[in-house]
Protein backbone atom coordinates (compact mmCIF):
# COMPACT_ATOMS: atom_id res chain seq x y z
CA UNK A 1 0.00 0.00 0.00
CA UNK A 2 1.38 3.27 -0.75
CA UNK A 3 1.09 6.20 2.05
CA UNK A 4 0.76 9.06 1.80
CA UNK A 5 4.02 11.79 2.21
CA UNK A 6 3.72 13.11 5.86
CA UNK A 7 2.66 16.65 6.72
CA UNK A 8 6.31 16.63 8.25
CA UNK A 9 7.91 16.44 4.83
CA UNK A 10 5.48 18.60 3.00
CA UNK A 11 6.40 21.14 5.74
CA UNK A 12 10.08 20.73 5.46
CA UNK A 13 9.94 20.41 1.62
CA UNK A 14 7.58 23.72 1.48
CA UNK A 15 9.90 25.44 3.84
CA UNK A 16 13.52 24.52 1.62
CA UNK A 17 11.17 26.20 -1.51
CA UNK A 18 10.74 29.07 0.24
CA UNK A 19 14.19 28.99 1.96
CA UNK A 20 15.38 28.85 -2.53
CA UNK A 21 12.40 31.04 -3.76
CA UNK A 22 13.90 34.49 -1.08
CA UNK A 23 17.30 33.61 -1.71
CA UNK A 24 16.71 33.58 -5.59
CA UNK A 25 14.86 36.12 -5.42
CA UNK A 26 17.09 38.53 -3.25
CA UNK A 27 19.71 37.50 -5.56
CA UNK A 28 18.09 38.94 -8.82
CA UNK A 29 16.62 41.60 -7.40
CA UNK A 30 19.14 43.31 -5.02
CA UNK A 31 21.14 44.86 -7.34
CA UNK A 32 17.46 46.99 -8.97
CA UNK A 33 16.95 47.79 -5.14
CA UNK A 34 20.72 48.69 -4.42
CA UNK A 35 20.25 50.89 -7.42
CA UNK A 36 17.33 52.52 -7.10
CA UNK A 37 18.26 53.48 -3.24
CA UNK A 38 21.09 55.31 -4.22
CA UNK A 39 19.50 57.49 -7.12
CA UNK A 40 16.28 58.13 -4.56
CA UNK A 41 18.97 60.18 -2.61
CA UNK A 42 20.37 56.99 -0.09
CA UNK A 43 23.57 57.75 0.89
CA UNK A 44 26.49 54.87 -0.04
CA UNK A 45 27.42 54.38 3.39
CA UNK A 46 23.53 53.68 4.28
CA UNK A 47 22.43 51.97 1.24
CA UNK A 48 23.80 48.50 2.49
CA UNK A 49 21.50 48.57 5.43
CA UNK A 50 18.13 50.11 3.51
CA UNK A 51 18.79 46.89 0.74
CA UNK A 52 18.95 44.26 4.33
CA UNK A 53 15.68 45.86 5.72
CA UNK A 54 13.99 45.26 2.26
CA UNK A 55 15.48 41.79 2.07
CA UNK A 56 13.71 41.71 5.87
CA UNK A 57 10.33 42.57 4.72
CA UNK A 58 10.41 40.27 1.56
CA UNK A 59 11.10 37.36 4.06
CA UNK A 60 8.26 38.20 6.29
CA UNK A 61 6.11 38.51 3.32
CA UNK A 62 7.17 36.26 1.14
CA UNK A 63 4.14 34.53 0.49
CA UNK A 64 2.41 37.45 -0.47
CA UNK A 65 5.12 38.19 -3.05
CA UNK A 66 3.48 36.63 -6.36
CA UNK A 67 5.34 35.17 -8.92
CA UNK A 68 6.87 37.66 -11.81
CA UNK A 69 5.98 40.65 -9.35
CA UNK A 70 9.25 40.38 -7.38
CA UNK A 71 10.90 42.92 -8.16
CA UNK A 72 8.09 45.38 -8.49
CA UNK A 73 7.54 44.29 -4.74
CA UNK A 74 10.92 44.60 -3.61
CA UNK A 75 11.43 47.88 -5.46
CA UNK A 76 7.80 49.10 -3.59
CA UNK A 77 8.97 47.90 -0.10
CA UNK A 78 12.53 49.91 -1.16
CA UNK A 79 10.36 53.38 -1.52
CA UNK A 80 8.94 53.26 1.44
CA UNK A 81 12.17 52.24 3.29
CA UNK A 82 13.94 54.99 1.78
CA UNK A 83 10.90 57.51 2.31
CA UNK A 84 11.22 56.61 6.29
CA UNK A 85 14.69 56.96 6.32
CA UNK A 86 15.43 60.81 6.68
CA UNK A 87 18.06 61.21 3.92
CA UNK A 88 15.94 60.82 1.34
CA UNK A 89 12.83 63.11 2.16
CA UNK A 90 15.77 65.93 4.55
CA UNK A 91 19.14 65.12 2.07
CA UNK A 92 19.51 68.36 0.00
CA UNK A 93 22.22 68.82 -3.09
CA UNK A 94 25.57 69.18 -1.73
CA UNK A 95 27.76 70.58 -4.71
CA UNK A 96 26.24 74.22 -5.83
CA UNK A 97 26.40 75.28 -9.49
CA UNK A 98 29.88 76.14 -9.67
CA UNK A 99 31.32 72.82 -8.15
CA UNK A 100 29.11 70.37 -10.53
CA UNK A 101 30.71 72.62 -13.23
CA UNK A 102 34.09 71.65 -12.44
CA UNK A 103 33.44 67.96 -11.52
CA UNK A 104 31.55 67.64 -15.26
CA UNK A 105 34.46 69.59 -16.72
CA UNK A 106 37.24 67.63 -15.13
CA UNK A 107 37.79 64.07 -16.96
CA UNK A 108 40.70 61.29 -17.77
CA UNK A 109 40.89 62.20 -21.46
CA UNK A 110 41.48 65.31 -23.58
CA UNK A 111 37.77 65.39 -24.72
CA UNK A 112 36.45 65.48 -21.20
CA UNK A 113 34.39 62.60 -20.97
CA UNK A 114 33.46 62.12 -17.96
CA UNK A 115 34.69 58.82 -15.80
CA UNK A 116 31.41 56.43 -14.51
CA UNK A 117 32.28 57.66 -10.96
CA UNK A 118 32.12 61.45 -11.36
CA UNK A 119 29.42 60.67 -13.84
CA UNK A 120 27.20 59.12 -10.69
CA UNK A 121 27.89 61.60 -8.28
CA UNK A 122 27.12 64.87 -11.15
CA UNK A 123 23.63 62.47 -11.51
CA UNK A 124 23.33 62.18 -7.80
CA UNK A 125 23.43 65.70 -7.50
CA UNK A 126 21.15 66.74 -10.01
CA UNK A 127 18.34 64.30 -8.80
CA UNK A 128 18.61 65.83 -5.27
CA UNK A 129 17.94 68.81 -6.86
CA UNK A 130 14.46 67.23 -7.92
CA UNK A 131 11.74 67.02 -5.85
CA UNK A 132 11.18 63.42 -4.16
CA UNK A 133 8.21 62.61 -6.05
CA UNK A 134 9.01 63.82 -9.54
CA UNK A 135 12.72 62.18 -8.38
CA UNK A 136 11.28 58.91 -7.62
CA UNK A 137 9.16 58.70 -10.80
CA UNK A 138 11.98 59.89 -13.04
CA UNK A 139 14.05 57.02 -11.44
CA UNK A 140 12.12 54.19 -11.92
CA UNK A 141 11.26 54.78 -15.33
CA UNK A 142 14.66 55.84 -16.54
CA UNK A 143 16.99 53.77 -14.65
CA UNK A 144 14.64 50.80 -13.73
CA UNK A 145 12.60 50.65 -16.84
CA UNK A 146 9.48 50.27 -15.11
CA UNK A 147 5.81 51.43 -17.06
CA UNK A 148 4.49 54.37 -15.89
CA UNK A 149 1.26 52.30 -15.25
CA UNK A 150 3.39 49.96 -12.90
CA UNK A 151 4.86 52.72 -11.49
CA UNK A 152 1.86 54.16 -10.33
CA UNK A 153 0.80 51.01 -8.73
CA UNK A 154 3.69 50.66 -6.95
CA UNK A 155 3.50 54.29 -5.53
CA UNK A 156 0.19 53.87 -5.25
CA UNK A 157 -0.98 56.51 -6.81
CA UNK A 158 -3.38 57.57 -9.84
CA UNK A 159 -1.87 56.39 -13.63
CA UNK A 160 -2.39 59.97 -14.24
CA UNK A 161 -0.56 61.68 -11.41
CA UNK A 162 2.42 59.46 -12.59
CA UNK A 163 2.28 60.13 -15.99
CA UNK A 164 2.23 64.13 -15.15
CA UNK A 165 5.34 63.90 -13.01
CA UNK A 166 7.49 62.37 -15.55
CA UNK A 167 7.25 64.97 -18.13
CA UNK A 168 7.85 67.37 -15.13
CA UNK A 169 10.81 65.64 -14.24
CA UNK A 170 12.41 64.74 -16.93
CA UNK A 171 12.23 68.86 -17.60
CA UNK A 172 13.57 69.44 -14.37
CA UNK A 173 16.71 67.31 -14.97
CA UNK A 174 17.38 68.37 -18.24
CA UNK A 175 17.15 72.17 -17.07
CA UNK A 176 19.60 71.04 -14.42
CA UNK A 177 22.01 69.69 -16.83
CA UNK A 178 21.92 72.79 -19.36
CA UNK A 179 22.69 74.42 -16.48
CA UNK A 180 26.15 72.50 -15.58
CA UNK A 181 26.53 72.33 -19.49
CA UNK A 182 25.89 76.57 -19.84
CA UNK A 183 28.11 76.84 -16.89
CA UNK A 184 30.81 74.77 -18.35
CA UNK A 185 30.78 76.53 -21.58
CA UNK A 186 31.08 79.89 -19.54
CA UNK A 187 34.47 78.77 -17.75
CA UNK A 188 35.86 77.33 -20.49
CA UNK A 189 35.56 80.84 -21.83
CA UNK A 190 37.08 82.59 -19.60
CA UNK A 191 39.74 80.17 -19.32
CA UNK B 1 -2.03 55.72 -23.34
CA UNK B 2 1.64 54.17 -24.77
CA UNK B 3 4.91 55.61 -22.34
CA UNK B 4 6.97 57.52 -23.83
CA UNK B 5 10.55 56.46 -25.08
CA UNK B 6 13.14 56.07 -22.95
CA UNK B 7 15.57 59.18 -22.32
CA UNK B 8 18.42 56.38 -22.89
CA UNK B 9 17.31 54.63 -25.95
CA UNK B 10 17.06 58.51 -27.93
CA UNK B 11 21.20 58.05 -28.06
CA UNK B 12 23.46 60.74 -28.05
CA UNK B 13 26.72 62.01 -26.65
CA UNK B 14 25.66 64.83 -24.49
CA UNK B 15 25.82 65.44 -20.60
CA UNK B 16 22.69 64.06 -19.48
CA UNK B 17 23.33 60.96 -21.55
CA UNK B 18 26.27 60.50 -19.91
CA UNK B 19 25.05 61.14 -16.95
CA UNK B 20 22.32 58.10 -17.81
CA UNK B 21 24.22 55.80 -18.63
CA UNK B 22 26.13 55.79 -15.59
CA UNK B 23 22.85 55.95 -13.51
CA UNK B 24 22.21 52.81 -15.85
CA UNK B 25 25.21 50.80 -15.04
CA UNK B 26 25.55 51.66 -11.40
CA UNK B 27 25.16 48.17 -9.39
CA UNK B 28 26.18 47.31 -5.83
CA UNK B 29 29.38 45.37 -4.86
CA UNK B 30 29.50 41.48 -4.72
CA UNK B 31 29.87 41.94 -0.71
CA UNK B 32 26.98 43.84 -1.23
CA UNK B 33 25.09 40.92 -2.57
CA UNK B 34 26.59 38.31 -0.16
CA UNK B 35 25.35 40.48 2.47
CA UNK B 36 21.76 40.93 1.88
CA UNK B 37 21.30 37.12 0.63
CA UNK B 38 22.78 36.40 4.02
CA UNK B 39 20.41 38.43 5.65
CA UNK B 40 17.17 36.95 3.29
CA UNK B 41 18.52 33.49 4.90
CA UNK B 42 18.44 35.01 8.93
CA UNK B 43 14.78 36.67 7.76
CA UNK B 44 13.67 33.24 6.09
CA UNK B 45 14.17 31.62 9.75
CA UNK B 46 12.64 34.15 11.50
CA UNK B 47 10.08 35.20 9.15
CA UNK B 48 7.30 33.35 11.06
CA UNK B 49 8.11 34.98 14.76
CA UNK B 50 6.35 38.03 14.69
CA UNK B 51 4.97 39.70 17.75
CA UNK B 52 1.29 39.73 16.90
CA UNK B 53 2.06 35.86 16.89
CA UNK B 54 3.64 35.84 19.93
CA UNK B 55 1.11 38.00 21.90
CA UNK B 56 -1.60 35.33 21.44
CA UNK B 57 0.57 32.47 23.06
CA UNK B 58 -1.46 31.02 25.84
CA UNK B 59 -1.53 27.95 28.54
CA UNK B 60 -3.11 25.92 26.35
CA UNK B 61 -2.25 26.32 23.14
CA UNK B 62 1.65 25.80 25.25
CA UNK B 63 -0.04 22.44 26.64
CA UNK B 64 -0.70 21.42 23.06
CA UNK B 65 2.07 22.19 22.14
CA UNK B 66 4.36 20.28 24.81
CA UNK B 67 1.67 17.13 23.47
CA UNK B 68 2.40 17.41 20.14
CA UNK B 69 6.66 17.77 20.55
CA UNK B 70 6.43 14.88 22.70
CA UNK B 71 4.28 12.81 19.60
CA UNK B 72 6.58 14.53 16.72
CA UNK B 73 9.93 13.82 18.53
CA UNK B 74 9.01 10.15 18.08
CA UNK B 75 7.76 10.85 14.38
CA UNK B 76 10.77 12.67 13.69
CA UNK B 77 12.94 9.91 14.82
CA UNK B 78 11.39 7.58 12.89
CA UNK B 79 10.71 9.48 9.53
CA UNK B 80 14.49 10.40 8.86
CA UNK B 81 15.83 7.43 9.75
CA UNK B 82 15.46 6.23 5.76
CA UNK B 83 16.89 9.78 5.01
CA UNK B 84 19.96 9.27 6.54
CA UNK B 85 23.00 9.25 4.10
CA UNK B 86 26.60 8.50 4.85
CA UNK B 87 27.21 12.64 3.29
CA UNK B 88 24.48 13.73 6.24
CA UNK B 89 26.52 12.07 8.70
CA UNK B 90 29.60 14.51 8.50
CA UNK B 91 29.59 17.04 10.87
CA UNK B 92 30.16 20.52 8.36
CA UNK B 93 28.35 23.29 9.35
CA UNK B 94 28.20 24.84 6.17
CA UNK B 95 26.85 21.60 4.81
CA UNK B 96 23.36 21.75 3.78
CA UNK B 97 22.45 18.29 2.79
CA UNK B 98 21.28 17.51 6.28
CA UNK B 99 17.21 17.48 6.94
CA UNK B 100 15.10 16.42 9.78
CA UNK B 101 11.42 16.45 9.76
CA UNK B 102 9.94 19.60 11.97
CA UNK B 103 7.39 19.48 14.71
CA UNK B 104 4.57 21.46 13.13
CA UNK B 105 2.26 23.31 15.80
CA UNK B 106 -1.39 22.14 16.13
CA UNK B 107 -3.93 24.46 14.53
CA UNK B 108 -4.51 27.73 16.21
CA UNK B 109 -2.48 30.96 17.17
CA UNK B 110 1.35 31.19 16.63
CA UNK B 111 3.35 29.19 19.19
CA UNK B 112 6.51 31.25 19.11
CA UNK B 113 7.78 32.28 22.52
CA UNK B 114 7.72 35.43 23.44
CA UNK B 115 10.91 35.83 24.60
CA UNK B 116 12.67 33.77 21.55
CA UNK B 117 14.59 36.42 19.77
CA UNK B 118 14.63 36.74 16.43
CA UNK B 119 17.85 34.73 14.84
CA UNK B 120 20.44 36.56 12.70
CA UNK B 121 22.46 34.39 10.21
CA UNK B 122 24.30 32.82 12.92
CA UNK B 123 28.17 31.13 12.61
CA UNK B 124 28.98 27.25 12.85
CA UNK B 125 27.82 25.42 15.78
CA UNK B 126 28.63 22.12 16.70
CA UNK B 127 26.18 19.50 15.74
CA UNK B 128 24.57 18.30 18.77
CA UNK B 129 25.03 14.92 19.61
CA UNK B 130 22.27 12.49 17.93
CA UNK B 131 21.67 8.90 19.55
CA UNK B 132 19.80 7.81 16.46
CA UNK B 133 19.57 8.57 12.81
CA UNK B 134 19.55 12.39 12.64
CA UNK B 135 20.41 14.31 10.07
CA UNK B 136 19.03 17.59 10.42
CA UNK B 137 17.79 20.37 8.21
CA UNK B 138 19.03 23.80 7.91
CA UNK B 139 18.11 26.88 5.94
CA UNK B 140 20.45 27.20 2.72
CA UNK B 141 22.75 29.61 4.13
CA UNK B 142 21.61 29.05 7.88
CA UNK B 143 24.63 27.72 9.87
CA UNK B 144 23.12 27.58 12.95
CA UNK B 145 21.27 23.81 13.84
CA UNK B 146 19.38 25.92 16.91
CA UNK B 147 18.10 28.20 14.05
CA UNK B 148 16.12 25.77 12.92
CA UNK B 149 13.59 25.67 9.97
CA UNK B 150 11.84 28.64 8.74
CA UNK B 151 7.96 28.12 9.10
CA UNK B 152 7.33 31.32 7.56
CA UNK B 153 3.78 30.21 6.73
CA UNK B 154 2.80 28.61 9.26
CA UNK B 155 3.80 31.46 11.44
CA UNK B 156 5.61 29.25 13.53
CA UNK B 157 9.23 28.97 15.17
CA UNK B 158 10.17 26.58 16.88
CA UNK B 159 11.78 27.02 20.23
CA UNK B 160 15.69 26.02 19.95
CA UNK B 161 15.48 23.92 23.23
CA UNK B 162 12.69 21.73 21.67
CA UNK B 163 13.90 21.42 17.99
CA UNK B 164 17.25 20.13 20.56
CA UNK B 165 15.34 17.83 21.98
CA UNK B 166 13.52 16.48 19.00
CA UNK B 167 16.80 16.16 17.47
CA UNK B 168 19.08 15.22 20.74
CA UNK B 169 16.88 12.71 23.11
CA UNK B 170 19.21 12.45 25.34
CA UNK B 171 20.37 16.31 25.68
CA UNK B 172 19.68 16.94 29.32
CA UNK B 173 19.54 20.76 30.12
CA UNK B 174 21.98 22.40 33.14
CA UNK B 175 19.31 24.26 35.78
CA UNK B 176 21.98 26.48 37.48
CA UNK B 177 21.73 29.90 37.86
CA UNK B 178 25.42 30.28 38.36
CA UNK B 179 26.04 28.21 34.87
CA UNK B 180 23.78 30.49 33.47
CA UNK B 181 25.52 33.77 34.33
CA UNK B 182 29.18 32.24 33.50
CA UNK B 183 27.86 31.60 30.05
CA UNK B 184 26.31 34.98 29.76
CA UNK B 185 29.62 36.82 30.78
CA UNK B 186 31.48 34.65 28.15
CA UNK B 187 29.33 36.49 25.93
CA UNK B 188 29.51 40.10 27.09
CA UNK B 189 33.85 39.49 27.61
CA UNK B 190 33.71 38.00 23.85
CA UNK B 191 31.11 41.57 22.76
CA UNK B 192 33.56 43.67 24.88
CA UNK B 193 36.59 42.01 22.81
CA UNK B 194 34.92 42.82 19.78
CA UNK B 195 34.51 39.02 18.81
CA UNK B 196 30.98 38.89 17.76
CA UNK B 197 31.05 35.79 16.45
CA UNK B 198 31.76 34.02 19.37
CA UNK B 199 29.60 36.44 21.49
CA UNK B 200 26.92 35.21 19.16
CA UNK B 201 27.83 31.09 19.52
CA UNK B 202 27.93 31.65 23.12
CA UNK B 203 24.50 33.26 23.33
CA UNK B 204 23.34 30.43 21.03
CA UNK B 205 24.62 27.74 22.84
CA UNK B 206 23.31 29.44 26.52
CA UNK B 207 19.68 28.92 24.69
CA UNK B 208 20.36 25.86 23.58
CA UNK B 209 21.63 24.49 27.25
CA UNK B 210 18.98 26.10 29.25
CA UNK B 211 14.87 24.87 29.56
CA UNK B 212 14.60 27.73 32.04
CA UNK B 213 16.07 30.77 31.03
CA UNK B 214 16.18 33.45 33.12
CA UNK B 215 18.33 36.39 31.13
CA UNK B 216 16.36 36.24 27.96
CA UNK B 217 16.06 39.88 27.82
CA UNK B 218 19.46 40.41 28.66
CA UNK B 219 20.26 37.41 25.76
CA UNK B 220 18.21 39.71 22.95
CA UNK B 221 20.16 42.47 24.30
CA UNK B 222 23.62 40.99 23.71
CA UNK B 223 22.91 39.61 20.81
CA UNK B 224 21.32 43.22 19.18
CA UNK B 225 24.78 44.80 20.65
CA UNK B 226 26.61 41.96 18.76
CA UNK B 227 25.02 42.58 15.54
CA UNK B 228 25.29 46.38 15.71
CA UNK B 229 29.20 45.69 16.56
CA UNK B 230 29.33 43.68 13.55
CA UNK B 231 27.80 46.33 11.37
CA UNK B 232 24.97 44.05 10.58
CA UNK B 233 22.43 47.20 11.41
CA UNK B 234 19.49 46.01 9.49
CA UNK B 235 18.69 42.66 11.39
CA UNK B 236 19.86 44.34 14.53
CA UNK B 237 16.96 47.28 13.89
CA UNK B 238 14.43 44.66 13.21
CA UNK B 239 15.09 42.46 16.43
CA UNK B 240 15.70 45.67 18.26
CA UNK B 241 12.07 46.38 16.98
CA UNK B 242 10.69 42.83 18.31
CA UNK B 243 12.35 43.54 21.42
CA UNK B 244 10.67 47.20 22.20
CA UNK B 245 7.34 45.68 20.98
CA UNK B 246 7.43 42.63 23.36
CA UNK B 247 9.44 44.38 26.41
CA UNK B 248 8.03 48.28 25.86
CA UNK B 249 8.93 49.26 29.54
CA UNK B 250 11.71 47.23 29.90
CA UNK B 251 14.81 48.54 32.17
CA UNK B 252 16.83 47.73 29.01
CA UNK B 253 14.98 49.49 26.41
CA UNK B 254 16.45 52.90 26.30
CA UNK B 255 19.73 51.12 25.44
CA UNK B 256 18.25 48.83 22.72
CA UNK B 257 17.18 51.99 21.05
CA UNK B 258 20.61 54.10 22.16
CA UNK B 259 22.13 51.08 20.33
CA UNK B 260 20.07 51.32 17.54
CA UNK B 261 19.53 54.81 16.99
CA UNK B 262 16.06 54.39 17.69
CA UNK B 263 14.02 57.36 18.69
CA UNK B 264 12.56 57.46 22.32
Amino acid sequence: MVTAPSKDLFRTARCAADDARLTQIVSDCAPAVWRFLRRLGVPEADVDDAVQEVVLVAARKLDAIAVGSERAFLLSCAFHVARRMRHVNARKAELGDEQLAELAHHGPGPDSVLDEKQARVLLDEILLRLPVDLRTVFVLFEFEELTVASIAALLEIPAGTASSRLPRAREEFDQHVARVEARIRFNEARR
Amino acid sequence: MMDPERLLKRGGTGLGQSLLRAGRSDAPSKASIRRAIGVAAAGAVTAGGSASAASALTFAAVGKWVAVVAIASVTATLAVSAARTPQNDAKEPHATAETVSVVGPPAGPSLVSPALPALPDLPALPAPSVAGPGPRRVSALSLAPAAAAPHARSGFVPSPQRHTEAATPKATPRVSLEAEMAMLEEARSAIAAGKTAQAEATLDAYTRAFATRHFEQEVTVMRIEALVASNQRGVASSLAERFLTEHPTSPMARRVRSMTGMAE
